[in-house]
């Protein structure tokens, strides 16, 4: 009797483990033959909050890739022409879907000419790429700290002319501790004809010599996003996308959950159209390029936009990484054993259960008919 | 101290100074071409200069670490570069061999090293 017992039980365990990996097939965009991600490296978006223009980016480029084309789409674009649509003061608000309606509505501006557009500042100040882009980087950062203070204070993000300036100024004499050589002087008053008021006005007017009458238009499939889904069936519906249009999946999520496997970013979902996060939710927008069933539920693989190291939000996932020099996949690789230098870190497992309960919205190109 | 001692000293040095030197690999951006080398034991990406004389980059990792906590982050940014931007270490964005990015921040001296070592340096 013991025996038939446990038999039906271990029946029952296996047929809902059988259930819950049900649709989860083994699937994975970075590795399989001839994938766009050959030609779309990993990212890093670093201190700037475009996380949104990021992901866009990267959806956007997997489908011209796939379509024959090159890569062309670059972060900063989707970034800057969203923040004109909605003329916000900053360029680190946004969401997926608004980043890629824009590109595609206003023309996109090639990678090759944003580079471009860095560049010639580089050339300007006689510096050091380093001194330029570390320029901009303490601006972005100090215009973005006093806006983070000044929309607590007064709920807005609008700085006054006379601020701007003094923060590049700032940016500017900081910069000089460090720098070797270089004019980077000669740069304030070329920085500050471009810091007309708000820094999405600045990036737009820095790359608008390189990028007016060489906006190309991009065709690309049908975009489609939910937001609406029960919290147990968000990664069901991430795999069913995945094996569908064999494209990856942008989603949107609370990424604490990366340092913290077990946070609960969606505290109530009550209103669907309006989940509540935990404060510590940390919004977050990065692409699932894969999946695998893993005992009684199925992985998913996120490809982020923070470098390609063992960072904080690795570590506790097991993760594909790629050597170095031979280019060979390593699966499961783990901070413990491969952080040596000679791998980079492409994209790491996360349990769809743990992701649910972090789930604000997914995004995706729908196949080509 | 007999000369073959000094000499065994000296060379144990050397040797565990490249038992801890990894790969090295040439990073690059917009106009510049930087080589660095990982140390195994630092557990980091540094400028090759740190290979052959003191850097900040490399003393920095050696030395015990700042009391420094950075906000939290907002819109998707790395949590390892707030590191940089707090202690007012600029950051530079370059490409691997392969293509991928990697930010680095730079010291006074202009070397460079990995956030990820800064982060969990400071953690620890």
């Amino acid at each position: 009797m013991k025996i038939v017992f446990v038999g039906i039980l271990g029946l029952l365990l296996a047929r809902s483990s059988l259930a819950a990996t049900s649709g989860c097939e083994p699937m994975n965009l970075l590795t399989a033959r001839n994938s766009p991600f050959a030609r779309i490296p990993v990212m890093d978006q670093d201190g700037v909050g475009l996380c949104h223009a990021y992901t866009a980016a990267q959806l956007m480029n997997f489908q011209l890739v796939r379509a024959g084309r090159d890569p062309s789409v670059h972060p900063l674009w989707g970034g800057v022409k969203l923040a004109e649509a909605n003329r916000t003061a900053t360029v680190q608000v946004g969401d997926v879907p608004s980043t890629v309606h824009h590109i595609l509505r206003r023309g996109n501006c090639p990678v090759a000419r944003i580079r471009a557009a860095l560049e010639r500042l580089v050339r300007l100040g006689n510096a050091r790429e380093i001194d330029v882009v570390g320029i901009i980087d303490r601006f972005a950062h100090q215009v973005y700290l006093r806006q983070a203070q000044e929309y607590r204070l007064r709920q807005t993000y609008d700085l006054t002319d006379q601020e701007l300036q003094r923060l590049l100024r700032r940016a500017v004499a900081e910069q000089e501790d460090h720098c070797e050589s270089g004019t980077l002087q000669e740069l304030i008053p070329e920085l500050q004809n471009l810091a007309v008021l708000r820094s999405p006005q600045m990036l737009s007017n820095l790359l608008l010599p390189e990028c007016q009458g060489n906006l190309e238009s991009l065709a690309l499939p049908r975009f489609e996003s939910h937001h609406q889904v029960p919290t147990e069936e968000w990664s069901q519906r991430i795999s069913e996308t995945l094996q569908r249009t064999g494209s990856p999946v942008g989603i949107s999520y609370c990424s604490r959950f990366l340092l913290e496997p077990d946070h609960v970013g969606v505290t109530d979902r009550s209103d669907p159209a309006r989940p509540q996060t935990n404060p510590e939710c940390g919004p977050h927008a990065s692409i699932v390029v894969g999946q695998r069933p893993s005992g009684t539920q199925c992985q998913l693989l996120i490809r982020n936009s923070h470098g390609n190291g063992f960072g904080p939000e690795t570590e506790n996932w097991r993760c594909l990484c790629r050597h170095r020099r031979s280019g060979a996949v390593v699966d499961d690789c783990q901070k413990s054993t491969h952080d040596d230098g000679q791998y980079s870190v492409e994209g790491c497992w996360v349990d769809g259960n743990r992701l649910n309960r972090n789930m604000l919205q997914t995004n995706w190109f729908e196949a080509s008919p | 101290m007999s000369m073959s001692k000094i000499c065994t000293l000296i060379i144990f040095y050397f040797l565990s100074r490249l038992a801890v030197a990894g790969p090295c690999e040439p990073f690059s951006g917009y106009t510049i071409k930087e080589q660095l080398c990982w140390d195994d034991q630092l557990k980091s990406w540094l400028s090759e200069s740190c290979l052959k004389k003191k850097c900040e980059a490399r003393a920095f990792l050696e030395r015990p670490a700042p009391k420094v906590t950075t906000e939290a982050p907002v819109g998707g940014q790395n949590p390892a570069t707030l590191f940089c931007h707090t202690l007012k270490l600029p950051v530079v964005i370059l490409r691997d061999a392969r293509g991928n990015e990697q930010s680095f921040c730079t010291f006074k001296d202009g070397s460079l090293a990995d956030p990820n070592a800064i982060e969990r340096h400071i953690r620890k």
